[in-house]
């Protein structure tokens, strides 16, 4: 049965991906298909819960019409021309994809923030059918308020199946990660020819520090593959600005919002940037993906709101923040002491770095997407900063990962950063 | 036009890829045959697994068991406000929704690696008066199992 879901929730992916950019390849549509499609199935099952005990059925088939826009995708397949560059890229990424279904799918859930976070709440919904301020009250340890995209992913699982599944949240993880490959696939086609497209995604892989951080099956991953298809569908509209990718985006930016709470700072973050992106010359062809990033980061911060309501649940963190002040200044120092060394330390495996930095030295940038990514790192800055915890200790439970959110997004960056190429040249486009 | 500076890039895929494959071969794949060995054969439904601990990297092994419903379960042993809280959430998730009781009790006397498990709640109980189990005739320790 769990096999069936996903194949449902693929294909159907698959024809809302179509639907909103027709001309697309299969591995954007295939990339971007199951994480639309679950949250999607997600937020119409959460809407339909007080109505319906058979919610997962009914949002199901609320969504069956999009079955029938997948039969006008025409896969298209040339295996002649293939190289061996190909074939060893093909290779690494394979090795890399059994490394983390054997980590991910094979191996019990050990992370406590995963089982306590996500399954717990997933759990829950799975077996009252409804999330109500009776079933809050066992969340009371494990943030209520936290966006519910996650648990209402596994509660649908279990809905369909009419019993929780385990299994199913792992398999969750596992396609956010293919998808997450894809997308990268997809990005760097955006630019190159398939070989070097393959060779990029495979770069990706190799990154022990990206691969160790998908073998966790807490919500990270599937926050970092949100964030990597929204720029990705950003970076789509400025080549293609069509309005129905931009519903695309909206979509994604609500499902980012939706996921955790630093993909409502992301997605703040990301219409910022896209209001500042004229004042630093960018050229970026605003209009349509602002309108999408407000209309999505709205809805989200409104779907992030309604169980807060519920719940009654305190903002915890803005509560029990502490008052800067100059005694703090070795505070920030320590923090940025140990983000760096977590981000440039070779000997942790952890070069991921390394090469964005290189590329800002040669100055391109187009879309000035570096002040996206730089903004993301400075608020996590502070969030260690004025969190009420001693620093080393709230850094060794989750600088690793968060660090991770932004990272696939950086690194698609980097194809559009790469020095030299047609494409990018007529990219760079200058204000009047 | 500005001259671009040109990237050294056979020297960085050379780096990038070789460390990546060094990595694969000194500790991913390894890693991935040892989790298929003591996992693979236990597809499906496991019985136990090893959570750890979130900043410390400690690890405890929880053993699955049927629980009958209406059951107490005290872990037992010293232990510290922060674990207790993480083996909480644990048995939330384990035995939601059965209407199983379960506190964890610190006494420096009883061996940390001891689970005491109750077959049923007896009448008047509350996890405030605990002791009164070890008096309690009807209490029956099922099990002592190694965390």
């Amino acid at each position: 049965m769990s096999w069936l879901a996903f194949v449902w929730l693929l294909l159907t992916g698959a024809g809302m991906v179509h639907c909103a950019i027709p001309r697309a390849r299969l591995s954007e549509k295939l990339g971007l298909a199951f994480p639309v499609s679950a949250g999607v199935h997600a937020l119409i099952d959460f809407g339909l819960m007080e109505a319906w005990r058979a919610q997962a059925f009914w949002s199901a088939l609320i969504l069956s019409p999009f079955l029938l826009f997948t039969v006008a995708i025409r896969p298209r397949w040339n295996i002649k021309n293939w190289t061996w560059k190909d074939g060893a890229a093909l290779l690494l990424i394979a090795a890399a994809l059994a490394q983390v279904w054997t980590h991910v799918v094979i191996m019990p859930v050990v992370e406590w923030d995963a089982i306590s976070m996500w399954l717990f709440k997933g759990k829950v919904i799975a077996i009252e059918g409804k999330l109500t301020g009776q079933e809050a009250v066992r969340f009371r340890d494990v943030q209520p308020s936290y966006p519910w995209n996650i648990p209402l992913m596994h509660a649908w699982f279990g809905r369909l199946k009419g019993r929780f599944s385990e299994d199913a949240a792992k398999g969750i993880v596992f396609m956010f990660f293919c998808s997450l490959l894809l997308i990268l696939y997809s990005s760097a086609r955006l630019r190159w020819e398939r070989g070097s497209s393959l060779t990029f995604t495979a770069a990706y892989v190799v990154i022990p520090f990206a691969l160790v951080g998908a073998f966790n099956r807490d919500a990270d991953l599937i926050l970092e593959t949100l964030i990597a298809a929204s720029i990705f569908l950003a970076l789509l509209l400025q080549i293609r600005p069509e309005p129905r990718t931009a519903v695309l985006l909206a979509v994604t930016i609500f499902l980012t919002c939706w996921t955790k709470a630093e993909g409502i700072a992301f997605s703040l973050l990301f219409c910022a940037y896209l209001i500042f992106a004229e004042f630093l010359s960018a050229g970026v062809k605003k209009r349509l993906p602002l309108i999408a990033a407000l209309a999505g980061v709205t809805a989200g911060i409104f779907a992030f709101w309604i169980p807060k309501h519920l719940f009654g649940s305190e903002a915890w963190f803005v509560d029990r923040a502490t008052i800067p002040d100059f005694e703090m200044l070795p505070r920030a120092a320590g923090i940025l002491g140990v983000m760096l060394t977590e981000m440039f330390n070779g000997w942790k495996w952890n070069f991921a770095w390394w090469l964005p930095l290189l590329l800002l030295w040669t100055r391109q940038d187009p879309y000035r997407l570096k002040w996206l990514f730089f903004g993301q790192l400075a608020l996590y800055f502070f969030s260690y900063f004025f969190a009420p915890y001693p620093f080393e200790w709230h850094m060794g439970t989750s600088l690793s990962r968060v660090l991770l959110h932004v990272l696939p997004a950086l690194f698609a960056w980097t194809v559009f950063a790469w020095p030299g190429g047609a494409e990018n040249r007529a990219a760079k486009t200058t204000k009047p | 036009m500005e001259k671009q500076p040109r990237l050294p890039v056979r020297l960085i895929a050379f780096i990038w890829f070789g460390a990546g494959i060094a990595y694969f071969a000194a500790e991913g794949f390894p890693n991935m045959f040892r989790e298929w060995k003591d996992y693979a054969g236990l597809k499906g439904n496991l019985q136990k697994r090893d959570v750890m601990f979130p900043g410390s990297g400690e690890c405890v092994t929880v053993v699955r068991e049927k629980v009958p419903s209406g059951s107490i379960i005290l872990l037992a042993g010293e232990m510290e406000d922060e674990k207790r809280v993480y083996l909480h959430h644990l048995l939330d998730y384990e035995l939601y929704p059965t209407r199983t009781l379960f506190d964890t009790i610190s006494n420096p006397g009883l061996k940390p690696e001891f689970t005491l498990l109750y077959p049923r709640v007896p009448a008047g109980f509350s996890f405030q008066n605990y002791e009164k189990l070890y008096e309690s005739p009807q209490v029956v320790l099922l099990k002592n199992r190694k965390q």
